[in-house]
C-alpha cells in the first residue's frame, strides 16, 4: 500500500512536493467549507484560530469593496481591514446573534472606516485628486469599465463621509434601512434624508458619465 | 414627475452596478491577518470577548513597573547595549552604504499587537525588503510591495510593543537605515540600525 489514491483528472504532482503531501493539499483544495458562520465561530471560540481565516474569507468580499469604496484607495482599506478584522477576531464573543456574523462584522468595518478616516483628517495626509490626471484616465484608459469606475469613485469621494456611508450600505451593499439603522446608529429618517442627498450630489457630479 | 424619477432611478442603478464591482486586495492580506491573530491568540491571556472580571486573576493582562536604582539603571542600560551589540555583529556582513531617499513609518495603535505601516521611498530600486529583531532579520521574510511610480514601496505588519530595531535591504544586498527614524544605533562595525518605539 503505498498510501496514495487515485483521483480522476487530477493534476500533476509537483516535483517538489512529496505524494503524501500532494494528496493532503488536493484534499484540502477539494474541501468546501459548509459549516454555518455560528459553527465556526464556536470552532474559533473553542481555540481553532485558524478557522477565522476560514469566517474572514466568507465575508471579507463585501467588507474589502466597501472599505475601498469608502476610503477611496486600497492601501487605506487594507489597513483599516487588517485593525477591523482583528478586532473582530478580539471581540468575537460578543457577536451575539452569530447566524448574523456578516452583517456585525461589516458593522465593525464600517466603524473602523470611520475611524481611519477621522485619523487620516487629523494627520492632514491629503490625496490631492489631480482632475487632469482623473479625466485623462478616463479617455486614455483602453477598458471604458475602468474609465467609468474612475469617475464614479472620485464623485463619491465628493460626498460628505457620512452620505457616502449611507448611500454604499444602501444602494451597493443593499441594506433595508431597518438594517442600516441597526448597523449605523443613526435614525431611518436620517439615513433616508443623506441617502437622498447623496443621490442628488452624485447626479451632479457624475452629469453627462452615463451618457448612452 | 415621473419621468425624472425613472431617470433618476435608471441613474442610481448605473452608478451601483459601476461601484458594486469586486475588490481585490494585496494576495499576502490572509497571511499578514492571520499572524497578526495567531500572535494575538499566543499573548491574549483572556479567552476571546471574555469580560475582563470573568478572568482569573493569574490571567489577567497587567502593567509592570519597574523602578530602579540609578546604579541598577546603568546596569540595565548596559545589558541592552551588550545585546544590541551582539544582534548587530551578527548582521555585520550586510554592510553598505546607504544613500536613502525619504521614509516613514506609521503605526496603527492596537491593545497587544501594533500594526505598523513601513513607507519608504526608493525610486531607482527593484525590491525593497523589511528586516528588523521581529522577523529575526531575515531578508525574505518582509518584502515592501512598490505602490506606485514614484518609488513609494509600503509593508504593513503586526508588530508587538517594544523598542524594535529595523533596517531596508534594497535590491538585495544594500543595508538601509530609515532616514525618518527619530533614532539609530550604529555598531562598532559601522552598520547603521534604525529604531522604532511601538506603543509608546
Amino acid at each position: 500500500m503505498s498510501g496514495t489514491r487515485k483521483v480522476p483528472d487530477r493534476p500533476a504532482t509537483p516535483a517538489a512536493v512529496p505524494a503524501s503531501d500532494a494528496n493532503t493539499v488536493f484534499d484540502s483544495l477539494c474541501h468546501v467549507e459548509t459549516r454555518p458562520d455560528a459553527e465556526i465561530i464556536a470552532a474559533i471560540l473553542d481555540g481553532d484560530v485558524e478557522a477565522f481565516a476560514l469566517l474572514i474569507d466568507r465575508h471579507r468580499h463585501r467588507c474589502t469593496r466597501f472599505a475601498v469604496r469608502m476610503l477611496g484607495n486600497r492601501d487605506d482599506a487594507d489597513e483599516a481591514l487588517q485593525s477591523a478584522f482583528l478586532r473582530a477576531y478580539r471581540g468575537l464573543a460578543a457577536c451575539r446573534d452569530r447566524t448574523r456574523f456578516g452583517a456585525w462584522l461589516l458593522q465593525v468595518v464600517v466603524n473602523e472606516c470611520r475611524s481611519h478616516a477621522s485619523r487620516r483628517a487629523r494627520r492632514q495626509r491629503r490625496f490631492i485628486r489631480d482632475e487632469d490626471a482623473v479625466r485623462r484616465a478616463a479617455t486614455e484608459h483602453p477598458a471604458e469599465r475602468e474609465a467609468v469606475m474612475a469617475e464614479v469613485q472620485h464623485a463619491l469621494e465628493q460626498l460628505e463621509a457620512e452620505q457616502r456611508e449611507a448611500f454604499l450600505l444602501k444602494h451597493v451593499e443593499e441594506l433595508s434601512y431597518a438594517e442600516m439603522s441597526e448597523l449605523t446608529g443613526a435614525g431611518v429618517s436620517a439615513l433616508k434624508m443623506r441617502v437622498s442627498r447623496a443621490c442628488a450630489r452624485l447626479r451632479e457630479l457624475l452629469d453627462g458619465v452615463y451618457s448612452d | 414627475m415621473p419621468e425624472h424619477d425613472d431617470q433618476d432611478r435608471e441613474f442610481i442603478e448605473r452608478a451601483s452596478e459601476t461601484l458594486r464591482a469586486p475588490e481585490a486586495l494585496a494576495p499576502d492580506f490572509m497571511s499578514r491577518l492571520m499572524a497578526s491573530v495567531r500572535a494575538e491568540s499566543r499573548t491574549g491571556a483572556r479567552s476571546l470577548g471574555e469580560p475582563a472580571h470573568a478572568v482569573p486573576w493569574w490571567r489577567r493582562r497587567r502593567t509592570i513597573r519597574l523602578s530602579l536604582s540609578p546604579v541598577g539603571a546603568l546596569a540595565l542600560a548596559a545589558g541592552l547595549a551588550a545585546i544590541a551589540l551582539i544582534g548587530s555583529a551578527a548582521r555585520r556582513a550586510l554592510v553598505a552604504p546607504a544613500p536613502a531617499p525619504v521614509a516613514a513609518t506609521v503605526a496603527a495603535r492596537t491593545d497587544t499587537v501594533h500594526v505598523v505601516r513601513f513607507v519608504f521611498m526608493a525610486p531607482g530600486a527593484s525590491s525593497v525588503a523589511l528586516v528588523g529583531d521581529f522577523n529575526n532579520w531575515e531578508r525574505g521574510a518582509t518584502r515592501l510591495r512598490r505602490v506606485d511610480p514614484n518609488g513609494t514601496w509600503v509593508t504593513t505588519i503586526p508588530i508587538r510593543a517594544g523598542l524594535h530595531q529595523y533596517a531596508f535591504i534594497v535590491d538585495g544586498k544594500r543595508w538601509t537605515p530609515d532616514p525618518a527614524a527619530a533614532t539609530t544605533v550604529t555598531d562598532d562595525f559601522g552598520t547603521t540600525t534604525s529604531i522604532i518605539a511601538i506603543g509608546s
